[in-house]
């Protein structure tokens, strides 16, 4: 298998940073509703 | 269901009628995905432009619309070809060869689509269609023609640009207004998809192309322009449609690909304004590039002219009604911000603010999650993977076409910063073009291969992006309707018109209008949403002007309103907004200009007493 250059992982790490960034930015707020619904359908108070 | 037969019957006449066009032009296209997406485009072009001809000869009775249809059909059966979509590779063998992360991508996508097809079998339920976009077409229908200047005063937005509101009244003489957002939402999504798809394709692999498409059609803002009636999904389509042909001739050269590429920008003039701007920027762009390319001046210009007229050409009809009902082609783009002008969403001022609009445009917040306020969803963050793997090297082989599409970019972007609607769903044909420039100009190979990490991290957050945006979209209530258990009044009832805190006339409101004098013309003070409303129902932006009441009532007087109506839900909504600064002087003076007619619910229709008011 080819290896990446340094260009190319640099490039690749942008691009996984700007999706968990993005992913952050746009839907933790909504991650956490989902689990604390979750946890509450379970049973779990807090 | 017999909105989706209606569908696949007006699908089926676009492309063979398209093709039709198409085969006599010699257009010559490569692949099932090409042939189904330019004649479906071109044939629907062309029926709204033979719907709109009708709508020219006060010919919009049921029975006409119903007959020009059957005539399209037969001539469709008549010259039907034989489309030949069987693709050239086994489609079995083609889908094994995938690597995984790329399966659950197009499954996603797919699921996606089949979601937003349900969805669009349902009641219109969105605020803008119902306000706007299908009480235009539903006028239209009863005034048996397009030429009508009570609606220019009625609706600013009746004198938009025509192609798709002849599309939804077709699909509203079909069968209903269903069928008018499975056109205008459903149908021009897909084929929206397929153009980026197609332009991508041209240029690089197979899987990068359905990539990028799928990021585009899976973003935030598309997911309620699908689900509705609007505009701008159909005018998106044509748009792309026109940028991936003319993207195509910078690879061919032909001048026959060159000004078939304009009658799709044609189209899309014919649907929406902003349009002009890439009809300005690729005429001058062309112009200079043919200088460069050592063509003579005189080659050059008749090119670019004829390019630019065949454009202006295919989408005049709809401004030369204008012309001759207001005087002004494009009446109402120089009028003025409609009203949203003074309800606080134009923010950006100048190019400092830049970086502002873009973070907003693409995360719908400001830096880094505080809220926004903007009436719109997020472009989202998925359509941009490509960017750090831009090459300049591959850029650089495309040189005239990537400057002249930047120039369009930066020049739409900059547009819609500083007008009053700075919204990402009116930059919608740039942000394609975005998508399928970085597409074509990454360097993915490596990236995106077989055993791509990022591949699988990009098919994740699309499972989570798409199951966050269909979530909320569904209800007990319309799976009841769709498998028959709910009447669509009832769907109705239960989603706008009796929905708890709604501000839509409620049902008895809605009996008590029936009931109503058949002159009855009413005012709205909060949203103004009159496609089910059984009398004619408008907002009109003076209702937040000033103080002067006397000016108020004389503008009514000239509208020719009967009745106002309000909701204590929809005032508060406005009157409680912040951002917005709302006014409505009329309220101050209840008592001495109205008399109580009927209320229920907190919604309330008042009689203008004109009498009182007789010294205006």
């Amino acid at each position: 298998m080819k290896k990446k250059s340094l260009g190319e992982n640099l490039r690749l790490v942008l691009a996984v940073a700007w999706l968990i960034y993005g992913f952050v930015v746009l839907y933790s707020v909504s991650v956490v509703k989902t689990m604390r619904s979750i946890l509450r359908l379970l049973g779990v108070e807090f | 269901m017999i909105d989706l037969l209606l569908l696949v019957l007006i699908v089926f006449t676009s492309l063979s009628l398209g093709n039709l066009v198409l085969g006599l032009l010699k257009l010559k296209l490569e692949g099932p995905t090409e042939v189904f997406l330019y004649s479906t485009a071109l044939g629907l072009g062309l029926i709204a432009q033979l719907v709109m001809v009708l709508g020219f000869m006060g010919l919009f009775y049921h029975d006409v619309i119903l007959s020009l249809f059957l005539i399209l059909l037969i001539v469709a059966i008549i010259f039907a070809r034989k489309f030949t979509f069987k693709p050239k590779t086994d489609l079995k063998a083609r889908w094994q060869r995938q690597p995984l992360w790329f399966k659950a991508v197009i499954v996603i996508t797919l699921l996606y689509m089949l979601i937003q097809l349900l969805n669009c079998m349902t009641p219109v339920t969105n605020g803008d269609s119902i306000a706007w976009y299908l009480s235009v077409p539903k006028h239209f229908l009863e005034n048996h023609g397009i030429m009508n200047r009570q609606l220019v005063e009625d609706y600013s937005s009746s004198n938009m640009p025509q192609n798709l509101y002849m599309l939804s009244v077709l699909g509203m003489t079909l069968s209903s207004e269903i069928l008018s957002q499975l056109i205008l939402g459903w149908l021009m999504s897909i084929l929206a998809f397929l153009a980026i798809y197609v332009a991508i394709k041209s240029f690089t692999s197979r899987r990068i192309a359905f990539l990028g498409a799928a990021l585009f059609y899976t973003m935030p803002t598309l997911n309620w322009l699908i689900y509705s009636a609007k505009m701008d999904m159909g005018y998106v389509m044509f748009e792309l449609c026109f940028w991936s042909l003319l993207l195509e001739w910078f690879i061919s050269k032909e001048d026959k690909v060159l000004y078939i590429s304009a009658i799709f920008l044609g189209l899309a003039i014919g649907s929406k304004y902003h349009s002009l701007l890439a009809l300005a920027v690729v005429s001058i762009g062309l112009f200079i590039y043919f200088l460069a390319s050592r063509l003579s001046f005189r080659e050059a210009f008749t090119t670019a002219f004829i390019f630019g007229i065949i454009s202006l050409a295919i989408g005049s009809p709809s401004l030369i009604k204008n012309l001759y009902l207001t005087g002004d082609p494009f009446y109402p783009m120089f009028k003025g911000g409609g009203f949203l002008r003074g309800e606080g969403y134009d923010l950006y001022k100048s190019v400092l603010d830049i970086p502002k609009f873009i973070y907003a445009m693409v995360f719908g917040k400001q830096f880094v999650m505080r809220p926004l306020y903007m009436a719109d969803k997020p472009l989202g963050f998925l359509p941009f993977i490509f960017f750090p793997f831009l090459s300049i090297r591959k850029l650089r082989e495309y040189k005239s076409m990537v400057i002249i599409a930047c120039v369009y970019i930066v020049l739409f972007h900059a547009a819609v910063m500083f007008s009053v609607w700075p919204f990402p769903r009116h930059i919608l044909p740039a942000v394609g073009l975005m998508v399928i420039l970085s597409a074509v100009g990454a360097n993915t190979k490596i990236s995106l291969s077989s055993q791509s990490l990022l591949g699988l991290a990009i098919a994740l957050v699309l499972l989570y992006q798409v199951f966050y945006l269909a979530v909320p979209y569904y209800s007990r209530d319309k799976a009841a309707y769709l498998l028959g258990r709910m009447s669509k009044a009832e769907y109705l009832s239960n989603n706008i018109f009796d929905k708890p805190r709604g501000t839509h006339m409620n049902s008895k409101m809605l009996s008590y209008v029936k009931s109503m004098p058949q002159d009855t013309r009413i005012l709205a003070l909060d949203d103004g949403n009159g496609y089910y409303v059984p009398k004619p129902f408008l907002k009109k932006s003076y209702v937040y002007d000033g103080t002067d009441i006397g000016s108020f009532v004389s503008k009514c007087k000239q509208d020719s309103f009967s009745h106002i109506y309000f909701s204590d839900a929809g005032i508060a909504k406005y009157t409680g907004n912040k951002n917005m600064d709302l006014e409505y002087v009329i309220l101050g003076h209840k008592d001495e200009y109205l008399e109580h007619q009927y209320s229920s619910q907190g919604q309330h229709i008042y009689r203008i007493r004109y009498e009182v008011a007789a010294d205006y």
